[in-house]
């Protein structure tokens, strides 16, 4: 239903009822209904001269699914073994009871233009709240399944948008086209039911390696791995002393490489997070006379980190260039145990749970073996993810296209197409800063969606070059 | 009047559709091609379905681990196999069967005639004891009771806590025992049977009575050093029932009776930049008296080895610095590939067959190896050395009686291996082997009992898990003076706990850990001297 006041005012309901036979007979039919209402304020009210329009919008709309066919059974899997059948239970427990997911955003917005519109504004707020949602949650093998169905998570998710366009310059030989934009985001698991903690999303071999779950009451997108334990009196990370070294079955000839890490407990603590705190480009656009004109699109992401399993790697094998430093020659003296002088000495930061700081001098060989892929010490122990995650910021020159329109007398002539143009594009061609070290690919992310977060063995990215020809009949 | 009646009759039309569109909803989501019930037998075939091998239970841990451990073999070279998988593949595969075990447990349970279920529940203590045994021999402390249960809903299954290794060896002992005292061969009562679903021993109750009994047998003397308080009625009622594992019905998985094709066996041996593990000195010195083919006097040699790539008998000796980095056993070849191996490897022909090989869970020479070490030690028994001698020797005939049959039967229609056969098989041949002064009883009894162990662990040369839990109890299977164990060999005794349990049951983790210390291969599990 549509209703509007004098123009200036407008409203729009919805209501919907679905009936779904994938869901359990209690809840086949849902009902949502949605309400918005905009306001055109600029030609209601009297405002300054240079607001030439005006309008502020206010939505809320509720939304309803439903789930997989069949999901709500509980079915059996049948097999066979030695031309006999066989049947077992799934390898994840189905829900309990299933609802439809449902969803409810409340969105405001203000378009403004100035200037005679040579400034334009849109700005968006949302806050959405989804409950009901089927999620899946890890469980240990040993309780008979690996993960356990369930109906009842609570999400959140909130944002701003923005977006100026303007046209600074405006003559007839030449015209500059503006526009920013940015967009922040934020994804919250505010519940799951109980006895669970979190919703795994993505991961890299499994327990060995990284997790990118969600965690509740925390952002989406949480990077999960181990961490160094650290001395809450001078937040230099703990090191295995004597006792602790003999305790793990280490000889006590390795006090000073050892760290205590959150293995040690099972406990892998968010080490990062994968969420961008904004995201946006920029569009500059150059229009000369006789046709040509100059396009650039760049792009930006700042805040967040990713797991990079590359930059781990190679720190790890002695493959980045950071590692030369004591190879070379450029670290500490050291002997070694046939009793050669080197210069390949590191101590490593860290002090002792007495609270002495550490100070004895090793190879530098266990100060790159922290930064672990499978993993970072002996003995599958003392594994350490944190050392590989790094912040993820960059900007990047996404787009820049010189295009030519081709006057319309030699397009006529033709008698086919109505206009006609040519452009050189080129895409993806540099970044112009990167938080990244060694050339990781910012972007070179494995996974999609919310799964973000970990890269390994990432290709770098393609810079592309084209001409376009484009037509219009 | 009229322009609202069509509306109207239209509205009312719309809704009587609306209602009558759900009524068919129940039959749409029926899932087409799954059971949303089932019944016990196709269930107690699922379990039995999970007891051959994993891939890389056998690749990670019995190539890279136990051989070299116990000095079955030897590898000249690292895989690069990591243990942890090895130990996620059995814990994984024990766990997800544990709560289809429950749920015949519970199907049993519900069922308002107890006494036909007897047998049923014999075979699910059976199944059920053989599957936790081993998995507690590797692991040590692990959850049971309190495992495998989250199908039922309830919450609080959801991370279940670790028991004690010795309350599961109770518990398995007394689900034994009763097996063996329940099982009703008569057929007075209608008792529920498994029928044709029974593919593990075909329906014969008698087989799995023997079976039950001597699994007591083993288990019993598995404990006896640390426990002989619980152990040794266990072995006295067990010997005293006299059903043990007929010679020539070895219990295991007969890939031939049940058409399956076992790949992982040639793939853990021979795939991937792997192929380093070569026969042991250790071993060589039970079957050979030197590297001479006429020096040999154990006919198994000719089953389980093979020659270099020279044509020469050169067993590895553990630590060696000759360097052997090649794979003889590339199996996309119909013929051996000796690939220029320097020490002997397995034979081909016994890990590259798929089809015929049996994996093997219990052999009826066990059974009389483990009566030897009774009679011989006194344990449960009288002592008395002639009948350890003879049950000794009943042993070693059972076992190369049985490696001689698998070889000489192995050439199927669909499978071209076929080992290479020794020439003769007859009775006269096991005279040099029972001769020869490494084999032969002697009036001192600690050489004898040692000589018990070799011949037990050499039986074991395809269950190395077996070989290494009667390494673990005895300290006393044969080893090589000469042989130079790697540390994390010497001192290898368990499994790991899977990261997962550390991530996702993390406070009975640390509540198991805080018991033994450290989740490391070092630690001894509770039988272990």
């Amino acid at each position: 239903m549509n209703l509007s006041y004098k123009n200036y005012l407008f409203l729009d309901v919805t209501a919907r009822n679905d009936w779904s036979s994938t869901l359990p007979s209690g809840e086949w039919s849902y009902f949502f209904p949605s309400y918005s209402a905009s306001f055109l304020f600029s030609e209601l009210l009297h405002l300054p001269e240079f607001v030439s329009f005006g309008k502020l919008r206010m939505a809320w709309a509720e939304g309803a699914t439903d789930t997989d066919p069949y999901r709500i059974n509980t079915t059996y899997s049948v097999g066979s073994f030695g031309g006999q059948p066989t049947s077992s239970l799934p390898g994840s427990l189905p829900a309990q009871h299933y609802k439809p997911a449902i969803n409810n955003t409340a969105d405001f917005g203000i378009n403004l233009g100035l200037f005679k519109n040579r400034i334009i504004i849109d700005a968006r707020y949302y806050n959405g709240k989804s409950i009901n949602q089927i999620l899946s949650s890890p469980l240990p093998n040993s309780s008979g399944v690996n993960s356990v169905v369930v109906n009842a998570g609570a999400l959140q998710n909130s944002g701003l948008e923005f977006i100026i366009k303007g046209k600074p310059v405006e003559t007839t030989g030449f015209k500059w086209d503006i526009a920013l934009n940015f967009a922040h985001n934020s994804n919250k698991l505010l519940s799951l039911s109980s006895g669970l903690d979190r919703v795994d999303m993505n991961n890299i071999w499994g327990n060995n390696g990284v997790f990118i779950s969600a965690v509740v009451g925390k952002q989406f997108g949480s990077i999960m791995g181990y961490d160094y334990i650290y001395d809450p009196k001078t937040h230099l990370p703990l090191m295995q002393d004597e006792a602790t070294l003999t305790k793990n079955g280490y000889p006590i000839a390795m006090k000073g490489t050892l760290y205590q890490t959150t293995q040690q407990n099972g406990e892998m603590k968010p080490i990062g997070n994968a969420t961008p705190k904004f995201i946006g480009g920029m569009t500059n656009t150059f229009t000369f006379k006789g046709g040509f004109s100059i396009n650039t699109l760049i792009d930006y992401r700042v805040g967040g980190q990713m797991w990079s399993g590359s930059y781990a790697t190679m720190m790890q094998q002695g493959q980045a260039t950071q590692t030369l430093r004591e190879r070379d020659g450029g670290g500490l003296p050291f002997t070694t145990p046939d009793g050669t002088a080197t210069k390949w000495g590191v101590v490593l930061p860290g002090v002792y749970p007495d609270g002495t700081v550490n100070s004895t001098v090793v190879h530098y060989y266990y100060k790159y073996m922290g930064y672990g892929v499978w993993s970072s010490g002996p003995d599958n122990q003392n594994w350490i993810h944190s050392t590989g995650v790094r912040d993820d910021n960059w900007v990047k020159l996404r787009e820049l296209s010189v295009n030519y329109l081709i006057p319309e007398r030699y397009v006529k002539r033709s008698k086919v197409f109505q206009s006609a143009s040519v452009s050189l594009v080129g895409r993806d061609l540099f970044y112009i800063y990167s938080s990244l070290p060694n050339r990781v690919n910012p972007e070179g992310m494995n996974g999609a969606g919310n799964a973000q977060g970990i890269e390994f063995a990432s290709l770098p990215s393609f810079r592309s070059l084209s001409a376009q020809l484009r037509v219009t009949f | 009047m009229n322009n609202y009646k069509k509306p109207f009759r239209l509205i009312i039309a719309a809704s009587f559709l609306l209602f009558s569109c759900t009524q068919d909803f129940k039959e749409l989501n029926t899932t087409p091609d799954q059971p949303t019930s089932t019944t016990i037998a196709p269930l107690v075939n699922g379990v039995i379905s999970t007891l051959p091998l994993g891939w890389q239970e056998q690749a990670a841990i019995h190539i890279d681990w136990l051989y070299p451990a116990t000095q079955l073999a030897g590898e000249s070279s690292l895989s690069g196999y990591l243990l942890v998988n090895g130990a996620s593949d059995i814990w994984t595969n024990y766990y997800s069967a544990l709560q289809n075990m429950n749920l015949i447990q519970d199907k049993i349970n519900a069922a308002t005639d107890k006494e036909s279920m007897k047998n049923v529940q014999a075979i699910l203590n059976i199944l059920r004891a053989y599957k936790t045994f081993k998995v507690t021999d590797f692991f040590g402390d692990m959850p049971y009771t309190k495992a495998g249960k989250t199908y039922t809903g309830n919450v609080a299954d959801y991370r279940p806590s670790y028991d004690s290794q010795q309350s599961i060896y109770t518990a398995l002992l007394t689900d034994l025992k009763w097996a063996v005292d329940n099982i009703n061969t008569s057929g007075t009562y209608a008792y529920v049977s498994l029928g044709t679903e029974d593919t593990f021993f075909g329906n014969d109750l008698t087989r799995w009575k023997k079976f039950a009994n001597s699994l007591l047998l083993r288990y019993a003397m598995q404990i006896v050093e640390k426990d002989p308080a619980t152990a040794t009625p266990y072995i006295t009622y067990a010997i005293g029932q006299n059903l043990f594992i007929d010679d020539g019905s070895d219990v295991g998985i007969w890939p031939g009776n049940l058409g399956l094709d076992l790949a992982s066996h040639p793939w853990s041996v021979g795939s991937g930049g792997t192929g380093f593990i070569r026969i042991s000195s250790t071993m060589w010195n039970l079957l050979a008296d030197g590297t001479n083919t006429g020096q040999i006097f154990d006919p198994r040699a000719f089953i389980f080895a093979d020659t270099n790539a020279a044509g020469q008998w050169a067993p590895y000796t553990i630590g060696s610095n000759t360097s052997d980095k090649n794979n003889p056993y590339n199996y996309s070849s119909s013929t051996p590939n000796k690939d220029g191996c320097i020490f002997s490897p397995f034979n081909f022909y016994l890990i590259r067959d798929e089809h015929y090989i049996p994996e093997l869970m219990m052999t009826a020479a066990e059974t009389h190896f483990l009566k030897a070490e009774a009679y011989l030690r006194g344990i449960g028994v009288t002592q008395n050395t002639a009948t350890a001698q003879a049950e000794y020797i009943a042993g070693i005939t059972a076992s190369v009686t049985m490696w001689e049959s698998i070889a000489s039967n192995c050439n199927t229609t669909e499978s071209p291996w076929s080992i290479a056969q020794p020439q003769n098989y007859s009775s006269s041949e096991l005279a040099p082997l029972l001769a020869n002064p490494k084999v032969a009883f002697t009036s001192d009894n600690t050489a004898n009992l040692k000589k018990i162990y070799a011949q037990e662990w050499l039986d074991n040369f395809r269950q190395p898990w077996l070989a290494f839990n009667l390494w673990r109890r005895t300290g006393l299977t044969p080893v090589d003076p000469a042989a130079v164990e790697d540390g994390s060999h010497s001192t290898f005794y368990r499994l790991p706990y899977p990261q997962d349990e550390a991530v996702n049951n993390t406070v009975n983790y640390n509540a198991e850990i805080s018991l033994i210390g450290t989740n490391s291969t070092n630690i001894k599990v509770w039988w272990m001297k």
